[in-house]
């Protein structure tokens, strides 16, 4: 018994160290990498990712395809931006402002499209997203269609305002893993649980004491909150919005990096942005010039490859692969599963007595 | 001796537009037993089933579970109520494994676990009770119909219930799993759970239940001990015909 301890100890810290790495390479880019367009590619990797986690939990976790989230950072964004330069509030409360407001919204429009089982959600969503932009256009409050600029300034961490790419480097990154966190932290929860049993069968859900309704309602304020943050990051860091930032386009772009990078886990969404934003960059500084719209092309080449060779995306394809297993033993050296229980079963023997 | 019946149906009726599928059924389910409802094909045992677990109300009548009308209850409110139902076509959460699929269920319920550590710990103990232990990181969807007719239990008995409804739990087994699935059900009934169960198998009905309810046409044709039943004259008239070929009406 002793051993399995030691070996589950063992697992632990060589993975602790593993990711230690990999988040130190982050850490450490912006030092080594001067250039304010490949910066700007990891702070586009790290919000859309992050806006991504947030599609992910409604889509992945709970079943329910959004087809309006740029809705929902839009909105996140012009509530921020309206308080900031409306009411001279300063941007951190106006993120806080921004996340219950349309948390609120997304809770009240989507609550009666929850009673109901199957599609409706994904056309309401579409069409939410649709309606919000046209009134945004029409109306002069929100700026009608030349939208709302920030104000300029010097470097302020009060302001959330810099001239250089890097310190909006470091706040997108830290956003990216505290929203990770708070999605591993839903999975593992009863709201996790319960989402995904909804997901799988909504009759199953009520046998076992789930209200479906209730707990639909919950995911699209927590995912349309978490979209709302994306929204003020987004408009902190360009310092100027507009409606184009609601069209269905951007709505679909926020899907693209879970469904790629595997809907069913929440690293999906980090695996498929980090692979689809880059690459998508690539083929637009590479080849658009060469013939105008090729890159779009190459893109969906690449994106219809994937979802048909690997329809659970990448990550499902890596958790049965042979690398995994080599990473897993090989490396980490990671216990069979029977080892980690009998630890669990131990530490509970241990509570008991 | 008389006590409370922990379910009670009166005259409940169930029709879809022009259809009556049920008409006019009462009965009541002793705490602590098992009773059974068998009847053939289309019977109404299904529908019946269905409005006492709230899954639709009844047209009319109403239900009664320990005195307290609940009729209007909706499906996810019978957890708290400590009943649990499985499902004739088993409903498991197809992707997640075994064990995570009776870890959901952990979670609900009148004495829901608290936090993952005590879910999981829960979890064990009933897969060990149901005997799908072995089988717990196995995806439920690539498990076999007896195995899922486990588990379908197996989530069921993880919210803690008092009363327990099972759907033709033992349809598509064969003799020597509806045997294990008899000693599984007897089980859980001696550990104080009452159960009501729907039945295509006579000897599963015959050896289990102490009270056995006939449906043909969706009326109640019978109700007594499995021996009274099955020497009733109406019910051997529905199950293997008359003479003359005419059908019961």
């Amino acid at each position: 018994m002793n051993n399995n301890v030691k070996a589950v100890r063992a697992y632990r810290r060589n993975l602790s160290i593993a990711l230690g790495l990999i988040l130190l390479v982050f850490v450490l880019i912006p030092v080594f990498v001067k250039s304010p367009y490949v910066l700007n590619v990891f702070v586009l990797i790290f919000y859309m990712s992050t806006l991504s986690m947030a599609w992910n939990l409604l889509g992945g976790m709970t079943g329910q395809n959004s087809l309006g989230h740029a809705a929902y950072m839009g909105l996140g964004a012009y509530a921020s931006c309206l308080l900031i330069t409306k009411a001279g509030a300063n941007p951190w409360l106006s993120a806080i402002f921004a996340m219950v407001v349309v948390g609120l919204v997304a809770g009240v429009i989507f609550y009666p499209c929850f009673i109901l089982r199957g599609p409706y959600f994904t056309l309401v969503s579409i069409a939410f997203g649709e309606a919000m932009r046209q009134f945004i256009i029409n109306s002069s409050f929100f700026g009608r269609a030349s939208g709302v600029g920030l104000p300029f300034g010097k470097d302020s961490w009060l302001d959330f305002r810099f001239a250089s790419k890097v310190p909006y480097y470091y706040v997108g990154l830290v956003m990216l893993l505290g929203i990770y966190l708070l999605m591993k932290k839903i999975e593992r929860s009863r709201m996790g649980y319960a989402l995904r049993t909804i997901r799988e069968d909504e009759d199953a859900a009520a046998a076992i004491g789930i209200n479906p309704t209730r707990y639909k309602v919950m995911a699209v304020v927590v995912s349309a909150m978490v979209a709302a943050l994306v929204g003020f990051f987004y408009a902190s860091y360009i310092r100027y919005i507009d409606p184009e930032l609601m069209t269905q386009a951007k709505s679909t772009e926020s899907v693209l990096p879970a469904v790629v990078g595997g809907a069913a886990y929440v690293e999906g969404p980090l695996v498929g942005g980090l692979i689809m934003i880059p690459l998508s960059e690539f083929l637009r500084a590479r080849f658009s010039a060469m013939l105008p719209g090729i890159n779009m092309l190459m893109y969906a080449v690449v994106l219809i490859t994937v979802i048909r060779f690997r329809p659970t995306g990448i990550l499902g394809w890596y958790m049965r692969s042979k690398v995994k297993e080599f990473i897993d033993v090989k490396l980490l050296k990671k216990p069979p599963v029977e080892v980690f229980e009998a630890v669990e079963l131990e530490k509970n023997r241990g509570k008991g007595a | 001796m008389e006590t409370t019946p922990i379910i009670e149906v009166q005259r409940i009726t169930k029709r879809f537009k022009g259809l009556t599928a049920v008409k006019d059924v009462s009965f009541s389910i002793r705490e602590g037993g098992i009773t059974g409802m068998i009847g053939p094909n289309g019977a109404g045992k299904s529908t019946t089933f269905n409005m006492i677990c709230g899954y639709y109300p009844p047209t009319e009548g109403k239900i009664f579970f320990r005195g307290q009308d609940i009729t209007d209850k909706r499906a996810y409110e019978y957890t708290k109520m400590k009943i649990a139902r499985t499902f004739q076509i088993m409903k498991p959460l197809k992707n997640l494994s075994v064990l995570e699929n009776v870890v959901a269920s952990c979670y609900f319920g009148h004495a829901a676990a608290k936090n993952e550590h005590e879910a999981r710990e829960r979890a064990m103990d009933i897969l060990q009770f149901t005997g799908l232990y072995e089988k717990r990181h196995i995806l439920s969807k690539d498990m076999g119909t007896p195995d899922q007719k486990r588990l379908e239990m197996a989530r069921a008995l993880a919210t803690k219930p008092e009363l327990l409804f099972l759907d033709e739990n033992m349809a598509g087994l064969n003799p020597a799993e509806t045997e294990a699935a008899i000693e599984l059900i007897r089980q859980i009934n001696r550990s104080g759970v009452t159960i009501f169960l729907i039945e295509h198998i006579m000897q599963a009905v015959v050896s289990l239940c102490e009270s056995v309810i006939v449906l043909h046409h969706g009326e109640k044709i019978a109700e007594g001990t499995p021996e009274q039943v099955m020497n009733d004259p109406v019910v051997m008239e529905v199950y293997l015909g008359t003479k003359g070929g005419a059908a019961h009406a």
